[in-house]
C-alpha cells in the first residue's frame, strides 16, 4: 500500500445553499494520478477547488467536512488558504500564462513571491521547466512572451509554474481538452512522469486518457461519489452499474 | 442519467447473430458425420454439402472478425462491452476450429472400412458424438444468453467425453492387436475420437469466456499469477 496523501471525510460543498458534492469520502494516494469523470455538472471542478480552498472564494459557496493533506486537516481555521494553495498546484482547461510576462517570469514570479534568492532562481526555473519538459523547446527564448508560445507549450507552462514552488499536488481542471492529440500526448507523458515527485489529481471528460494515464479513477455522479478503484477494474469490470452504463456511453 | 441510443448494441447484436450462424452450422456437420458413421445418411451429395458448409464458416469468421477490428479501431469499447468483444474474437477463433475438425471427422468417416468386429465401438462413438453435440450447443446458448451456470456445467461435460475417448482408444488398441487387417480403421476412428476431442475442447474455451464476460475473471491456467500493474505499465 502506498501513502495516504490526501484523505477527505465527509466532504459536501453548496453553492447558495445548492448542494453540489454530497458526503465524499475517500483517499488519494501519494505520487499516483487519480483521474475523476463524471458528466458535465457532476461537480468534478468544485471537487478540486475544494481542495485548494478556492471553493470558498465564490460568494455564497459553502463547505462542511475535512480535507487531511499530509495529515493536516486544511479547513482548520488558523490554516492560511495562501499556504494551501503553495502545497497544492493548479493547472486549467485553457492555457493561461500570465500576460505580459516573459517565459522566464511566469514560471519565476511564483518563487519570487515565496521570497526565493535570486542566484538560484534561475535553477529553479530551469528545473521546473525541465520537469514540466519544455526546456529543450524553450531554453534559448526565455525572455520572449509565454503567451508567444503554442498552445501546448503554453498548457506546459503553466504545469512548470505550478511546479516551481514544489507542490505536493498538483490539481489539472481537463488540462488538454483545448489541445491537438500531440500537445495531448506531450501532456499525458509528462503527468505519468510528473508522479515520481507529486500527485496528479485530474478531471477529464477523456474516458481514454483517463485510461491511459491514471492509477486510480474516481466516478462522480449528481455530486456523488458513485465508485472510486484501480484504473484498470472501472474500466475492464466496474463493479457499479452507473460506472459501467456511463463509460460505455450508455447514459450521460 | 439519460438513456443514450447506442449504435455499438445494434453491432454487437450482429456478430452475436453471426456467431450463432456459426454455431449453427458446426452442429450440423457433426450430426452428418454422425449419420455417416452409423449409414444413417442417404443423401449422395452430402460430402459437397458439407465442404460448402465448411466455407461458408470460414467466411462468418472472417466477417466476424473485421466488425471486431472496426469496434475495436473506432469505438474503443470498454468495461462489458471490451469483454464481450474479447469473448467473441475467442469464440470466432473457436468455431473456426470447430468446423475444421467437423469436417475432417465427416471425411474419415466416409472412408473407413466397417466390420463387424467394430459394431461395439462404433456404438460408443454414437454416444460420444451426442455429448460433444449437446456440449456445442450449450456452448452457444451460453454465450447468446450470458449464462453463468451453463457453462459451468460444460466444464464438467468436457471430463465425460475426455473419459468416453479414453475408453474407445482402449478398445480399439486391443482390436489392432487381434485384428491386424483392422489396423487402418482403427487408426483413423482414434485419429477421429482426438478430433471430437478437441471440439468439445473448443466448446469449453466457449464456456469460459462467458465466465470471463459475465464476471470479469479469466478461470484458465489458474495456476499462473496476475501480471502486476507496474510491470504492464512498462
Ligand atoms: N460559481 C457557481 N455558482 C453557482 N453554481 C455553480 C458555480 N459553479 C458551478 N456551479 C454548479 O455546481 C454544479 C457542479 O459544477 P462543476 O463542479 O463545475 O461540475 P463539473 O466540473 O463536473 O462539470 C453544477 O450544477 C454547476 O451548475
Ligand atoms: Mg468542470
Amino acid at each position: 500500500m502506498s501513502d495516504v496523501l490526501v484523505k477527505i471525510r465527509n466532504l459536501s460543498a453548496s453553492f447558495s445553499s445548492v448542494t453540489v458534492l454530497k458526503n465524499i469520502n475517500l483517499e488519494i494516494p501519494s505520487r499516483k494520478v487519480v483521474a475523476f469523470i463524471g458528466p458535465s455538472g457532476c461537480g468534478k471542478s468544485t471537487f478540486l477547488r475544494c481542495l485548494n480552498r478556492m471553493h470558498e472564494e465564490v460568494p455564497g459557496a459553502d463547505i462542511q467536512g475535512q480535507i487531511f493533506l499530509e495529515g493536516q486537516n486544511i479547513y482548520e481555521k488558523h490554516i492560511d488558504p495562501v499556504l494551501v494553495r503553495r502545497k497544492v498546484g493548479m493547472v486549467f482547461q485553457k492555457p493561461n500564462p500570465f500576460p505580459g510576462l516573459s517565459i522566464f517570469d511566469n514560471v519565476a514570479v511564483g518563487l519570487k513571491l515565496m521570497g526565493v534568492k535570486k542566484r538560484v532562481l534561475y535553477e529553479r526555473v530551469e528545473d521546473s521547466l525541465k520537469q514540466a519538459a519544455l526546456w529543450g523547446e524553450v531554453k534559448n527564448i526565455l525572455k520572449r512572451q509565454g503567451t508567444s508560445l503554442s498552445g501546448g507549450q503554453q498548457q506546459r507552462l503553466c504545469i512548470a509554474r505550478a511546479l516551481a514552488i514544489n507542490p505536493s499536488v498538483v490539481l489539472m481542471d481537463e488540462p488538454t481538452s483545448a489541445l491537438d492529440p500531440i500537445s495531448t500526448a506531450r501532456i499525458e507523458n509528462l503527468i505519468r512522469r510528473l508522479k515520481e515527485k507529486v500527485t496528479v489529481i485530474i478531471v477529464t471528460h477523456n474516458m481514454q486518457q483517463a485510461s491511459r494515464i491514471s492509477d486510480k479513477t474516481a466516478f462522480l455522479l449528481s455530486g456523488e461519489l458513485v465508485e472510486y478503484e484501480k484504473t484498470s477494474k472501472i474500466f475492464t469490470n466496474p463493479s457499479e452499474v452507473r460506472t459501467e452504463s456511463y463509460i460505455t456511453g450508455r447514459f450521460g | 442519467m439519460r438513456k443514450i441510443q447506442n449504435k455499438l448494441d445494434e453491432r454487437l447484436n450482429y456478430i452475436r447473430s453471426l456467431i450463432l450462424d456459426m454455431g449453427g452450422f458446426v452442429e450440423k456437420t457433426i450430426a452428418s458425420a454422425c449419420d455417416l458413421l452409423l449409414d444413417k445418411n442417404p443423401n449422395p451429395n452430402i460430402m459437397h454439402e458439407l465442404k460448402m458448409r465448411e466455407e461458408e464458416i470460414n467466411t462468418l469468421q472472417l466477417r466476424v472478425s473485421r466488425v471486431c477490428f472496426k469496434i475495436l479501431a473506432r469505438e474503443s469499447p470498454v468495461a462489458g462491452d471490451l469483454r464481450l468483444i474479447l469473448a467473441i474474437v475467442n469464440a470466432n477463433t473457436d468455431l473456426e476450429r470447430m468446423g475444421d475438425l467437423a469436417f475432417n471427422i465427416a471425411m474419415k468417416v466416409e472412408s473407413i472400412e466397417k466390420d463387424p468386429i467394430l459394431d461395439e465401438i462404433i456404438h460408443m462413438y454414437e454416444s460420444m458424438f451426442a455429448q460433444v453435440s449437446k456440449m456445442v450447443h450449450s456452448s452457444l446458448d451460453a454465450f447468446v444468453a450470458e449464462d453463468e451456470r451453463l457453462s459451468r456445467k460444460i466444464l464438467i461435460q468436457d471430463d465425460n467425453v475426455d473419459q468416453i475417448r479414453d475408453k474407445v482408444r482402449k478398445g480399439l488398441e486391443d482390436i489392432t492387436l487381434s485384428h491386424n487387417r483392422l489396423i487402418k480403421p482403427c487408426i483413423d476412428l482414434i485419429i477421429m475420437a482426438g478430433e471430437l476431442e478437441r471440439i468439445a475442447d473448443h466448446a469449453t474455451n466457449i464456456a469460459e469466456e462467458v465466465i470471463f464476460l459475465k464476471t470479469g475473471d479469466d478461470i484458465r491456467h489458474q495456476d499462473i499469477p496476475d501480471q502486476p500493474e507496474e510491470e504492464y505499465k512498462k
